[in-house]
C-alpha cells in the first residue's frame, strides 16, 4: 500500500533530499515550504505522517502543530520532528511533551535512520 | 536573602577581638597583682577615683581568658565547650549573686572570696554596674559558647548592655561626672574597669562578625560601607570633643570658644563623610554599570556562537544528505574512484559538523545551559558505538585498538547525550594524536559506586611544561600543533565542564613520546 507522506522544510536542498529519499523508498511524497502551506496541504490530503522542521519562516514547526492539533484528524496523524537541537535541549523537550512521535537530529544522524523511523511508525517494510 | 560579608575584613576583626581579650587578661592580671602586692595604683588609677573589688580583678582575668580561647573557636571538640560554659557560668554567677546583694541588702560572704586579708574588716565588694555588666558578660559568653547562630545574637543582645553600662561611666570618669560612675561614693565602677568593660565589649561583639547586629559592619555592598563610615564618624567625633573638653578644661579657651570648635568639628566631619559618600558612591554605579555591559557583550557573543553553530548545521547537513544517498549508490553505481572521493567528502563534512558541535558546546558551557537530564545508560552501549563511527579514522591511521569492558557492568544514572560528548573527546584525541600503527587501550570497569573509563595511548604525549593547560579553553599542545591541524583546542574544555556537571572527575598521565593515559571516573548515580 502506498503511504502518503507530507515533509514540511524550509531549506530547499534538504527538502529536495528527503523528498528525493522518500520518493525512492516507495513512499508517496507531499511538500511544503513553511507551516502555513505544511497546515492546508496536511488539512486538505490528510497524509499518513507528517515530518516536520521546527525552524521555519511564516510559521514555525511548533504553531503548526498547535493549529493542526485543532482539528478532529490532525490530532492523531503522527508527527517527527526534524531539529538540530541538541536531544538534552529544553525547547525541544517541551516540543516532544506535546506529542510528536519522534524526533531526529539532523545533522548527526543518517539519512537511512529517518526512513526507519517513519516505516517503523506507519508499519511498513 | 542576606547580604555578603567581606570575609577580609571579618577576619581582621577576628584579631582585634583576640587583642582586646589579652587587654582585659592584661588589666585583671594588673589588677590581681595590685591586691597581692599592694601596688595601689594598680588598684585605682587615681586617688579620687573608686578602688577595682578583688572579684573584678579575678573576673576581668576569667573573661579575658575565655573571649581569646572562644575567639579562637572550640574546634567543636565537646571538653572545650564544656570548659568555656562552666566558666561563663561562674562569672554569670559571681556578677548575679552581687546584684542580688545589692538589691535585697544581703552579705552573701563572696566579696571575700579573694584578698580577704588585704581588705581588712571592710567589704570591698564590686559596683552594681560592674555587677551588672558581669551578668551580662557572663550570659553573653555562655550563649558564644555554644557557637549557634540563633545563640550568638543573644548573647550579642546581652553584650550590647554591658556595653552601654559601660561607655556610660567611661564617659563619666571623662567628663568628670561622677554620678555617672558612682552611687553612693567610692561605691562606684573603677576606671580601668570601665575601661576593660568597653573592650571586652569590643573584643566580645567582634567575636563572630559573621552574625547579628556585627554583620551589619562587615557587609560588602553599600550598607556595610555605610555603616563602616559612620561609625568612624562617630569615633571621630567623640575622639576630636574629647580632645576639645580636655583643652578646655585647661583653659586653652572659653566656654563660647569652646562652642564654635564643637560645632566646626561636626560639622567638618558630616561634609567629610558627604563628600567622601558620593565620591565612591558614584564609583560603585558606574563599576556596576560597566559589569553590566560586559555580561551583555558576553551574552550576545555566546548566542552569536549558537546562532553561528546552527547556521552552519544546515548546509554541512545538506551536504551529508546527498553523500549518502551517492555513496549508498541510491542514483547509480560509482567507481572505485568517485566512491574514494566521495568517503573523503562525507567524512570531511562529518569532521566539520563535529567542529561546529564543539563550537556551540563550548558556547553553551559559558552560558550555564549543560541541562544533565539522567537517564537509565549502558555505557558499553555508548563506547561500542561511538568505536563504530571512528572505524574509519582507526583503519586510516592503522591503530590498535584494546577495549576491555567489564562483564558484569552496571547500568548507569547518568546523561547518556553528556557522556557520549565525553568519551569521544577522549578516544578522539587518543586516535588523532597516536603515530599511525600505534596502539589505544580502553578499559571501562567500576569499583563500588564508581565507574572507571581509562583510555591509554602510545602516542606523542603532552610536554611536561603545558600539562597544566590542558583542560583550558583553546589549548593545544605545541608537539601536535604541526601533525595534526583539525583540533579545535576545545574538547577536553568541555569534557571537563562536562565531567564535573555529571558529579564525576577527570585526570590524566603523560610523558612526550610515550604516550597519555586519561582516567575518568563517574558516579554510578548522579
Amino acid at each position: 500500500m502506498n503511504k502518503k507522506i507530507l515533509i514540511i522544510e524550509d531549506e530547499l536542498p534538504m527538502l529536495k533530499a528527503l523528498s528525493d529519499k522518500f520518493s525512492r523508498e516507495g513512499f508517496s511524497v507531499l511538500e511544503a515550504k513553511n507551516g502555513e502551506e505544511g497546515l492546508d496541504v496536511a488539512l486538505k490530503s490528510k497524509p499518513d505522517l507528517i515530518i516536520l522542521d521546527l525552524f521555519m519562516p511564516v510559521m514555525d514547526g511548533k504553531a503548526m502543530m498547535e493549529k493542526l492539533r485543532e482539528d478532529e484528524w490532525g490530532k492523531k496523524v503522527p508527527i517527527i520532528i526534524l531539529t538540530n537541537l541538541n536531544p538534552d535541549d529544553k525547547t525541544l523537550n517541551e516540543i516532544m511533551a506535546s506529542g510528536p512521535s519522534y524526533y531526529f537530529i539532523k545533522s548527526k544522524w543518517q539519512l537511512e535512520d529517518l526512513v526507519e523511523k517513519v516505516k517503523k511508525e506507519l508499519g511498513v517494510n | 536573602m542576606k547580604s555578603q560579608i567581606d570575609i577580609h575584613l571579618a577576619n581582621h576583626l577576628k584579631i582585634f577581638s583576640k587583642v582586646f581579650a589579652a587587654l582585659v587578661f592584661l588589666v585583671g592580671v594588673l589588677a590581681v597583682s595590685g591586691w597581692q602586692f599592694d601596688i595601689l595604683v594598680l588598684k585605682r588609677v587615681f586617688p579620687s577615683l573608686p578602688v577595682i573589688a578583688p572579684n573584678t580583678a579575678v573576673l576581668f582575668v576569667l573573661v579575658g581568658f575565655l573571649v581569646f580561647f572562644l575567639s579562637l573557636g572550640t574546634k567543636g571538640q565537646r571538653f572545650f565547650s564544656y570548659a568555656a560554659l562552666v566558666i561563663s557560668v561562674g562569672i554569670f554567677l559571681l556578677g548575679f549573686l552581687t546584684l542580688l546583694e545589692y538589691i535585697f541588702g544581703l552579705n552573701l560572704g563572696i566579696d571575700r572570696i579573694f584578698f580577704a586579708g588585704k581588705m581588712g574588716e571592710k567589704i570591698v565588694r564590686m559596683s552594681p554596674q560592674s555587677a551588672l555588666n558581669f551578668t551580662a558578660v557572663g550570659l553573653a559568653l555562655f550563649f558564644y559558647s555554644s557557637e549557634r547562630r540563633k545563640h550568638i545574637f543573644w548573647g550579642q543582645v546581652a553584650i550590647l548592655v554591658a556595653g552601654i553600662v559601660a561607655l556610660v561611666s567611661l564617659f563619666g570618669f571623662i567628663y568628670s561626672i561622677s554620678g555617672l560612675y558612682t552611687i553612693a561614693p567610692y561605691k562606684g565602677m573603677a576606671a580601668h574597669t570601665a575601661v576593660a568593660f568597653v573592650l571586652t565589649f569590643l573584643g566580645i561583639l567582634i567575636m563572630r562578625p559573621d552574625v547579628g547586629i556585627a554583620r551589619i559592619f562587615v557587609g560588602r555592598g553599600l550598607s556595610g560601607m555605610a555603616a563602616r563610615r559612620l561609625f568612624l564618624a562617630l569615633v571621630a567625633i567623640l575622639t576630636i570633643e574629647i580632645v576639645v573638653m580636655f583643652g578646655g578644661r585647661a583653659g586653652f579657651y572659653n566656654i563660647a570658644y569652646e562652642s564654635l570648635v564643637h560645632l566646626i568639628i561636626v560639622a567638618g566631619v558630616f561634609i567629610f563623610l558627604i563628600y567622601h559618600s558620593f565620591r565612591s558612591l558614584d564609583r560603585l554605579a558606574e563599576a556596576e554599570k560597566s559589569l553590566e555591559h560586559l555580561k551583555e557583550v558576553d551574552q550576545a557573543k555566546t548566542e552569536f556562537v549558537s546562532l553561528a553553530s546552527h547556521q552552519l548545521r544546515t548546509p554541512l547537513t545538506s551536504v551529508a544528505w546527498f553523500s549518502e544517498m551517492l555513496l549508498k549508490h541510491e542514483v547509480g553505481l560509482l567507481n572505485p574512484k568517485q566512491k574514494e572521493y566521495l568517503d573523503e567528502v562525507y567524512a570531511q563534512n562529518r569532521r566539520m559538523i563535529d567542529l561546529v558541535d564543539d563550537l556551540l558546546n563550548s558556547s553553551r558551557i559559558d552560558m550555564g545551559m549543560l541541562n544533565i537530564e539522567p537517564k537509565t545508560v549502558e555505557l558499553g552501549n555508548i563506547l561500542e558505538n561511538l568505536l563504530e563511527e571512528m572505524e574509519p579514522l582507526v583503519r586510516e591511521k592503522r591503530t590498535k585498538i584494546e577495549k576491555n569492558i567489564a562483564a558484569n557492568l552496571p547500568d548507569v544514572q547518568t546523561d547518556p547525550e553528556m557522556i557520549r560528548i565525553v568519551f569521544q573527546n577522549i578516544l578522539s584525541n587518543a586516535v588523532k594524536y597516536t603515530p599511525p600503527e600505534g596502539k589505544v587501550a580502553i578499559d571501562l570497569g567500576f569499583s563500588g559506586s564508581r565507574i572507571s573509563f581509562t583510555v591509554a595511548d602510545t602516542g606523542y604525549g603532552i610536554p611536561k611544561s603545558q600539562q597544566s593547560k590542558v583542560f583550558t579553553k583553546l589549548f593545544r599542545a605545541d608537539n601536535i600543533r604541526s601533525k595534526e591541524t583539525d583540533g579545535t583546542g576545545l574538547g577536553l574544555y568541555i569534557a571537563k565542564a562536562v565531567i564535573k556537571e555529571l558529579g564525576g572527575r577527570i585526570n590524566f598521565e603523560s610523558e612526550e613520546n610515550k604516550g597519555t593515559t586519561f582516567f575518568v571516573e563517574l558516579p554510578i548515580k548522579k
